[in-house]
């Protein structure tokens, strides 16, 4: 691999342990994927939250967490970190661990590790949204994130440049500023390379999640999983930050796709199908029916029952329209007793909301406003659960995988509003 | 076991991760994602609707087209090598940044495509064949039935 003069001074130990062996893993991660240089990262977001397991094997050794996440021979103590950082979710939810089954042990251990990773530099934004809360890239940014639906928004509605990266590898640019030049990051691997065109009108914000789970799934199918697709006939007006926040992350989840772009919409397709599609004449168009929307809701709605026991919001984290409309449908009513509403946000989002009316708004109809994790990676789910309605596909997909026996309603915002009020699924 | 320098490989692709093992493939016909597709404490696939659901990877030769999902697939490569259930090596149809990540941190021995004269390991392997991958060459040979 090339290396910059500065960077060879990097592998050679002249600016400190933590530079040289974050350099060295970044090198073996680039061979892996055939880059031929690093590039500069302007906004990394990584997680510094690690399974219960690890956390009690490491419990106040950093240096040896640092090792093991960067697969080094030596501990690894760090120094001030200079890059833009922020965190993923974690896996515990600080106000409600207790009810989320997390011992007082293992919240210790977690605030120990926030505690010295801030004073690192690490900022706990603790979300899967850091694009709702200040880690907002400019066009064309090299950025190092982890979190699939993140990157998929960064790399197609912001013009980012970017991989989805993992907790190893944004370690890693977190150190050192860099990461392999590969993938996202080079210009011409953003060139579409299939069609999907809309002949429908989608009306809810849960329609886009099933659209972009069918597009996923159909680009497995096709065998094109990997290769960048565009959507035409997309409303203009449609094209509203959280449509497009649940569409890239079901798309994120049944296929794998890291960028997708949206005719005349996002900001590098803006200048006509011929200048953004690979070979306009050559590439595959699939036109989207009505009956393939339909179909996805069906795959996403397992329950016969209508009886709902659980409803979850705020996949990928919810943001403040989406909150306000949750609170306007709750005033003056109450979630039933025998159903839970959890809503989960980031920090600075609840913050907010509790302090300008629309949380409490929701806490008194009975929700559960909860920060900084997601259930599909607590792995919890309350004792007598067995049917869970949610607007997200993405949170259906994983909470299903990790409890097989649930079974599921996918719907609107306002079905999964109505369910919680009335403790039966009548949407679609 | 045969001398494999005497035998053509049946695929040659690219070295992701170097090393040589050999053992019994598990070629998974669709693509998978870690987190939330193989659980790392009882190395099986847990995916929804996944067609290889319930198999376990431990110690197999995996294949599989490509990586998806959750940008946690890299951790939870590097929890299957802490808990002894990791695959023994893999053979990639389509590396991407999570497969790639996935194999270093897992120090998996790993080929990726494109292989030479277009073939498709999905097709080329099937599950139970014994084989030899050597990673550092970037290439896979068929072991002949004891």
């Amino acid at each position: 691999m090339f290396l910059t003069k500065e960077e060879e001074k990097v592998l050679n130990g002249e600016y400190g342990i933590p530079r040289q062996e974050a350099l060295k893993f970044l090198i073996k991660y680039g061979e892996a994927l055939g880059a031929e240089r690093l590039v500069s990262v302007q906004s990394v977001h990584t997680a510094m939250a690690v399974p219960e397991q690890f956390a009690k094997m490491i419990r106040g050794n950093y240096p040896l967490l640092n090792q093991v996440l960067l697969c080094s021979k030596r501990q690894i103590e760090l120094g001030q970190l200079e890059v833009f950082t922020t965190t993923h979710v974690c896996n515990i939810e600080p106000y409600y661990y207790e009810y989320f089954g997390v011992s007082e042990e293992v919240m210790q251990a977690n605030r120990e590790i926030r505690a010295h990773y801030t004073k690192k530099g690490i900022i706990f934004t603790s979300t899967c949204t850091p694009y709702l809360v200040g880690n907002i890239p400019v066009r064309g940014n090299h950025i190092a994130w982890m979190e699939s639906s993140a990157v998929v928004y960064a790399n197609s509605v912001i013009g980012a440049l970017g991989n989805i990266e993992g907790i190893e590898s944004t370690l890693a640019a977190a150190i050192t500023g860099k990461i392999p030049y590969a993938g996202f990051h080079i210009p011409e691997n953003r060139k579409a390379k299939v069609i999907f065109h809309l002949d429908i009108i989608l009306e809810k914000q849960s329609d886009f999640d099933a659209l972009g789970y069918f597009i996923g799934e159909e680009l497995e199918n096709m065998g094109m999983s990997l290769d960048v697709p565009i959507i035409t006939g997309f409303k203009q007006g449609q094209a509203t930050q959280d449509n497009l926040k649940g569409m890239g992350a079901a798309m994120a989840t049944s296929g794998a796709v890291q960028l997708y772009h949206i005719d005349q919409v996002t900001p590098e397709a803006r200048s006509g199908l011929e200048n953004i599609v690979e070979d306009l004449g050559k590439t595959e168009k699939i036109v989207v029916k009505m009956e393939d929307i339909k179909r996805t809701y069906d795959i996403l709605s397992t329950a016969t029952d209508p009886k709902v026991d659980l409803v979850i919001l705020g996949c990928p984290h919810f943001s403040l329209n989406q909150l306000k409309e949750v609170a306007l449908l709750l005033e003056g009513k109450r979630i039933r007793d025998d159903v839970i509403l959890w809503i989960f946000l980031p920090a600075g989002l609840k913050e907010l909301a509790l302090a300008r009316g629309f949380g409490k708004m929701i806490e008194k109809a009975g929700g559960m406003l909860m920060m900084d994790t997601c259930p599909a990676l607590m792995q919890f789910k309350p004792e007598n659960v067995k049917i869970v309605a949610s607007n997200s596909a993405k949170q259906i997909h994983y909470f299903s995988a990790e409890f097989p026996e649930i079974r599921t309603w996918f719907g609107s915002v306002r079905d999964c509003i109505n369910a919680a009020i009335s403790g039966k699924w009548g949407g679609n | 076991m045969l001398d494999k320098n005497e035998q053509i490989p049946i695929l040659k692709g690219r070295c992701v991760v170097k090393g040589v093992r050999t053992g019994t493939a598990l070629v998974l016909t669709r693509s998978i994602s870690a987190f939330g597709g193989i659980d790392p404490f009882t190395s099986k696939i847990i995916e929804s609707r996944h067609p290889q659901k319930g198999e376990s990877v431990k110690r197999k030769i995996l294949i599989f087209p490509h990586g998806k999902g959750s940008s946690g697939f890299s951790l939870y490569f590097h929890m299957l090598r802490l808990t002894g259930n990791a695959p023994r090596a893999m053979i990639i149809e389509k590396i991407n940044s999570l497969t790639a990540l996935a194999a270093v941190v897992s120090e998996i021995p790993t080929i990726g495509g494109p292989f030479e004269e277009n073939k498709n390991p999905i097709e080329t392997i099937q599950t139970g064949d014994k084989i030899l991958v050597d990673a550092t060459k970037g290439c896979v040979f068929r072991l002949a039935e004891e």
